[in-house]
């Protein structure tokens, strides 16, 4: 069930309605934790033991965690135990192919034979990230920054709750588990500022993301029929394409949560205006960049090593982040280069002042942009045919000299690209959704409809799946 | 509605509400037709004609590659018949899209249309083998016609799982067109010249509305003109050996042959026809296959005029392969015999109806 799906609305039309008229937070409670499992079900019901197992599981952790009485080895077995469960599941599902394979591959290449049994299991939808969740909260209990949640429907709930469960925000149990104690009225959300919220976040991914996915699909489809033009155009309309489905969906859960009178924390803040790529990281991805720097760069040292030990610290993070979208070397390659550009900012003083310029602007997004060339394409030898192609190499040569105008096929494309920037741009001076604020209820509602019957309108016809729901 | 007050709320949801309906609606009233039919620039053509067209032809392609307007104007005007007449036709057209385009253009032709001619329609509404996908398949779905073709699903004789799905197919694709889902881009094609008609369609429709195979630059009919040789050329002459032998043998409809026959859209479209005046001719042009349901139907008087050009007994130069572009389609030479053939069978008709 898709947030941009008819199926959706009248899914959303009930939880809300019935949400609201239940009396009592503890009812209103009991039907969002059923909706959600009945959200998830709607993609796979098999999966939704995984879910109940992570929520035992850290459940049990945070309640013998929170036992002031608790010996510290004890402590230290539920906190590795939890770890063992959550990680061990994700890699299961996630990696073991990953790393059987290339092992194999590495046995082989030094002159052994090696018998290969995959498990080829299906990636259940959102893994990653009610993994990430459950494990900041059994994290938070351990150090002793959060108190142990004691009741079980209120941990199944920020486990599962469904506007964020299978693409984020990563929710923190610090930032969530307070909210379920607090009272809950009708009246408080802002819920014209969050239509519009829900709205902005439709059309990015529905009438902007949706629409660029078959030019992208074809160009990096077969990178060596396409000339330079056409691969440069394709590597900005995939930037924009993955930015808008991830973007907007965060933007449609925060919203959607916010309806029900939950605070999910923002997601991205305007990253293709990011002057340099350590901020560009502070706007990209928050909830995951935040998660790594809370609980792995931070724990590994973080920057008070020294120049080698941070650098270190920082690879190991974006290797990791790179491997958190999936298990092929393209997203390790692709953590690496982020890696390396941070590295690279922290240990050249002039690119502090290259952040002041308009250059800074041009590097920062001319990395974004080619690092996520790395992760799209399939493998390592398609991703570097691409970039063979981007430099003019022999086979785009030879594409761009097939083509008999591709400038004539390019152009909407990239002026689709520049209009899309221009408002981003005005959303981005605004810094906010409700663009007219000020202006008089009626005029508001009135924009409001209008404007959501033209993105219906400008809805790409096929469905696309959002693309962070593979990872 | 960020008001704490219940009317407030309620006001500001029906505004958004209205505001939304009234966009929609908006944009679903002023779609663009499909370019890919062509069926545009002719129904403009045929409302902006001043002296107005006498007889109109709707059907897919056995009659819009098959008969020339120009041939049948000068035939009729031979025969002392000062009428005009209009090729509507397009190519491809499933059943309920020809009965849509019938429509429209019989609502943009005016007074003086007084014959109509179409080719008749099996009315499937099976989904199967359409491309629900396009807009083209999509532009159809008007209210109307939506629920003509809802109802027809919900009467096919088929397992209901089936007649649901088809059914619910149609509903959804009535539901988007009214909410003119994903039309946008339709919109934005014609603003910025990215979808613009061949010339010569746009010529074709200025002139009557017929097109030659010969001279449509389409890569895939041109593809398809060259490829008709050897093996099917041996299928299509056999093809018509089983035709001529079927009607030498003088096969007559069956009884129960139109038990699936969707008889309700027939008498539906004829009934509107007649409402309007307008005497309907049903004509088959010479395909390479026989069915007998037109002669049940022309024998109970649900088509009160049959045309059937698809007999190599009496038509046998419209079944030469030289004069075939494929195995369905006939060249311009083909097509100019056709609509001699076709323009003097009319006549007869309406000198008969005179005398009538």
């Amino acid at each position: 069930m898709y947030f941009n799906e008819l199926r959706f609305f009248a899914f959303f039309a009930i939880v809300f309605a019935v949400h609201w008229i239940l009396r009592g937070q503890g009812a209103r409670k009991n039907w969002l934790l059923l909706v959600s499992y009945v959200f998830y079900s709607a993609w796979d019901w098999r999966f939704l033991g995984l879910i109940v197992l992570s929520t035992i599981v850290d459940y049990a952790a945070g309640l013998a965690l929170g036992r002031a009485d608790a010996p510290r080895r004890t402590r230290r077995l539920w906190m590795f135990g939890s770890l063992v469960v959550n990680l061990g599941v994700l890699g299961l599902f996630k990696y073991f192919d990953f790393f059987v394979t290339q092992g194999a591959a590495l046995i082989e290449s030094l002159g052994f034979e090696a018998h290969v049994d995959t498990l080829g299991w299906l990636l259940p939808v959102g893994i990653s990230f009610y993994t990430f969740q459950t494990l900041s909260y059994t994290i938070d209990v351990y150090r002793g920054n959060l108190a142990t949640c004691r009741n079980p429907r209120d941990f199944a709930l920020f486990v599962a709750f469904f506007p964020q469960l299978v693409a984020g925000p990563i929710v923190r149990a610090s930032d969530f588990l307070p909210q379920l104690t607090e009272p809950r009225h009708f009246w408080t959300p802002q819920y014209r500022a969050l239509a519009w919220m829900f709205l902005f976040g439709y059309v990015k991914k529905a009438c902007v993301a949706d629409n660029l996915a078959p030019f992208v699909d074809t160009v990096f489809g077969d990178p060596a029929a396409h000339g330079p033009a056409e691969l440069w155009m394709g590597a900005a309309a995939y930037y924009t394409q993955i930015y808008c489905d991830f973007s907007g969906y965060s933007d449609m859960a925060i919203a959607t949560a916010g309806m029900l009178g939950y605070r999910l924390p923002l997601n991205f803040a305007f990253p293709m205006f990011a002057t340099s790529v350590t901020t560009g990281w502070r706007r990209w991805h928050i909830s995951l960049s935040s998660w790594f720097r809370d609980y792995l760069y931070i724990p590994l040292g973080g920057n008070r090593g020294g120049t080698v030990r941070t650098a270190v610290n920082l690879c190991t993070v974006f290797l990791l982040c790179g491997l958190w979208h999936g298990a092929a070397w393209t997203f390790v390659l692709w953590g690496a280069i982020h890696g390396a550009f941070l590295i690279a900012e922290r240990a050249l003083p002039f690119t502090a002042k290259l952040e002041r310029t308009p250059l800074g602007a041009i590097h920062t997004q001319l990395v974004f942009m080619l690092a996520f060339v790395v992760f799209r394409t399939p493998d390592l030898e398609v991703a570097g045919r691409y970039f063979e192609g981007l430099l003019g190499g022999s086979a785009s040569a030879a594409a761009a000299t097939a083509a008999s105008d591709p400038g004539a096929e390019l152009w909407p494309w990239g002026a689709f690209l520049l209009v899309f920037l221009g408002g981003h741009f005005v959303a981005y001076r605004r810094i906010g959704y409700d663009w007219a604020a000020k202006r008089a209820d009626w005029l508001r509602d009135v924009a409001l409809g209008v404007a959501a019957a033209l993105a219906i309108a400008l809805t790409a016809p096929d469905y696309q799946p959002f693309i962070y729901f593979q990872f | 509605m960020s008001s704490p007050s219940p009317r407030s709320a309620v006001a500001s949801t029906l505004r958004v509400t209205l505001a939304f309906v009234a966009t929609a609606l908006a944009i679903g009233f002023g779609l663009p037709w499909p370019s890919d039919a062509a069926v545009g620039p002719k129904i403009d053509a045929i409302a902006s004609d001043e002296r107005g067209f006498d007889i109109l032809l709707v059907g897919p392609s056995g009659i819009y590659r098959g008969i020339d307007p120009a041939i049948v104007d000068a035939i009729l005007a031979e025969r002392g018949h000062d009428l005009r007449c209009y090729n509507a036709s397009a190519p491809g057209m499933v059943d309920w899209e020809a009965d849509f385009v019938l429509r429209t253009a019989v609502e943009a032709a005016g007074d003086r249309l007084a014959w109509v001619v179409v080719e008749p329609n099996p009315w499937d509404p099976d989904t199967k083998n359409a491309n629900t996908a396009s807009y083209r398949y999509l532009f159809w779905h008007t209210l109307g016609q939506s629920a003509a073709v809802v109802r027809a699903a919900l009467d096919l004789d088929r397992p209901r799982d089936e007649r649901v799905e088809i059914a619910a197919t149609h509903a959804r694709l009535a539901a988007r067109r009214l909410s003119g889902y994903g039309t946008g881009k339709e919109f934005l094609r014609r603003a910025l010249g990215l979808d613009s008609l061949p010339p010569e369609k746009v010529a074709s429709a200025r002139a009557g509305g017929y097109l030659a195979l010969e001279d449509d630059t389409d890569p895939k009919i041109v593809k398809r003109g060259a490829t008709f040789r050897g093996d099917k050329v041996t299928e299509y002459e056999q093809q018509v050996t089983r035709l001529l032998r079927s009607w030498r043998t003088g096969a007559t409809p069956r009884d129960g042959i139109l038990d699936d026959y969707d008889l309700a859209s027939h008498r539906r479209q004829v009934d509107w026809l007649e409402a309007r005046g307008l005497t309907v001719v049903h004509a088959v042009p010479p395909y390479s296959g026989r069915d007998l349901r037109w002669e049940a139907l022309l024998e109970l008087g649900e088509i009160r005029h049959l045309l059937s050009f698809n007999d190599p007994t009496r038509f046998p130069g419209l079944y030469v392969t030289q004069k075939r572009f494929d195995r369905q389609h006939l060249t311009r030479a083909g097509a100019a015999d056709f609509s001699r053939v076709f323009a003097n069978e009319l006549a007869d008709l309406i000198e008969a109806s005179e005398r009538d």
